[in-house]
């Protein structure tokens, strides 16, 4: 526990100091995800993902949004993956005039395993489909996750998990970057199942020109796995 | 409706409580432990045989049905891990070495069943196991001074690899269990977690 309080410290604390002045935004972000291993060589995966502003947190307009991920993965050897997915978000669902977003990716992935240490790099394109806009946007994801307890991840043991997204959107009008960094501690419970609290900072609107943002997130993700 | 959003949150994250408390859980585990938490006799032959050395890990096993303890240490420039039983008596002594160090009788039966086996290979890990022969060599002293001197009279030699590649239709990470002729003892297959949460 004093692991956690310190990863929340670090995380939540770091870019107040130099930015508690430009008011960033507190969101809370639940998931629950479901992913099966249908052969040796494929995995099919399903999340649900809400966002949630901890401002006004009765409000209606405090749903941000609800999202739905499907996911498909393709092993080509023991390190590589690749993949796609299709996600449709449901923004301000609460409110009248609510928007959507289709989204779909291909993405892929490298795990080098150290142990029970795991260091993984991930590379994604999107196409984001909006109400009202076009997006195309390049991720690359650096992550590192490892026990807590002993060089051996067992059921009813932690693990922290620490990880940097950098994003660009490269079409026209809609051209920025954002990086997202967080840190956080899971719990592996065994029967393929874990839990995770994250803390994630996010740097928006890099190369607006009208001033960088930021947004402060703590995901809780439930993590199902046959 | 707001009413309705808060029973969703509150659903995914109280609806994974049952699940929770009706856990499967794993026999094996392996805790990191204090080196006053180990038996005693174990420290005795650590302590004789490694008078000065500090950095020494220790890790505590069990599989719901046994206990063992285990000692993790680097001495000139190669990883041991030594392992007790419940009353500190030796049951084996690993050292991590690298297929050149592998003894020429056991290479060629391990290369040919990897070539048979496996395609794209990549060895991660090789173990060199040493067994006690007898229940006197378990009792501690003499097993460590034979396997530092290289008296290999008194022991029984395994390999233990760590490889992935293809085997068949499998992918992934094998466990390769060999004895000292080279001949196949023991293969699994490792199970690897989900890498659903950096994936």
């Amino acid at each position: 526990m004093k692991i956690f309080v310190i990863v929340l410290v670090t995380v939540f604390a770091w870019p107040l100091s130099g930015y508690a002045q430009s008011g960033p935004e507190w969101i809370w972000n639940p998931e629950i995800s479901y992913s099966k291993d249908t052969s040796e060589r494929m995995t099919l995966g399903a999340k649900l993902s809400i966002f949630h502003s901890f401002e006004d947190a009765t409000e209606k307009r405090a749903l941000e949004y609800i999202e739905q991920q499907f996911t498909g993965a393709y092993t080509l050897t023991p390190r590589w993956k690749i993949g796609g997915g299709y996600y449709y978000r449901w923004s301000n669902p609460l409110l009248d005039g609510y928007e959507y977003e289709h989204r779909l990716l291909q993405q892929a992935g490298y795990v080098s395993y150290f142990g029970d240490r795991r260091l993984s790099h991930r590379f994604r394109l999107e196409q984001r489909i909006r109400s009202s806009s076009y997006q195309n946007r390049f991720r690359y994801r650096v992550g590192f996750d490892f026990p807590l307890q002993g060089e051996q991840l067992d059921p009813g043991e932690r693990y922290l998990i620490v990880k940097n997204e950098m994003m660009t959107a490269f079409n026209g009008s809609e051209a920025d970057a954002e990086n997202r960094a967080s840190l956080g501690i899971g719990w592996l419970l065994g029967g393929g199942q874990k839990f995770e609290i994250n803390a994630q900072h996010r740097t928006l609107d890099i190369f607006s020109g009208d001033g960088i943002g930021h947004l402060l997130l703590l995901n809780t993700t439930y993590y199902i796995s046959r | 409706m707001m009413v309705k959003v808060w029973t969703i949150y509150v659903a995914i994250i109280l609806g994974a409580a049952p699940m929770i408390m009706a856990q499967d859980v794993k026999n094996e585990i392996e805790d990191s432990i204090k080196r006053e938490e180990m038996p005693e006799n174990a420290l005795e032959i650590l302590d004789e045989f490694w008078p000065n050395l500090t950095d020494i890990r220790y890790y505590f096993q069990t599989d719901s049905e046994t206990e063992s303890f285990e000692a993790k240490l680097e001495w000139q420039g190669k990883s041991y891990s030594i392992e007790f039983d419940e009353a500190g008596r030796i049951t084996d002594v690993e050292q991590l070495i690298d297929l050149e160090m592998v003894s020429t009788g056991a290479v060629n039966g391990i290369n040919e069943y990897l070539q048979k086996e496996f395609r794209r290979l990549n060895i991660i890990r090789l173990q060199r196991q040493y067994i006690a022969e007898d229940e006197d060599d378990a009792d501690g002293e003499d097993f460590i001074e034979d396997i530092l001197e290289g008296d290999e009279d008194d022991f029984e030699i395994r390999y233990e690899l760590e490889v992935e590649g293809r085997s068949g239709r499998q992918i992934g990470a094998f466990e390769l269990l060999f004895d000292h002729s080279g001949d196949l003892i023991q293969r699994r297959k490792i199970e690897r977690r989900s890498v659903d949460n950096i994936w």
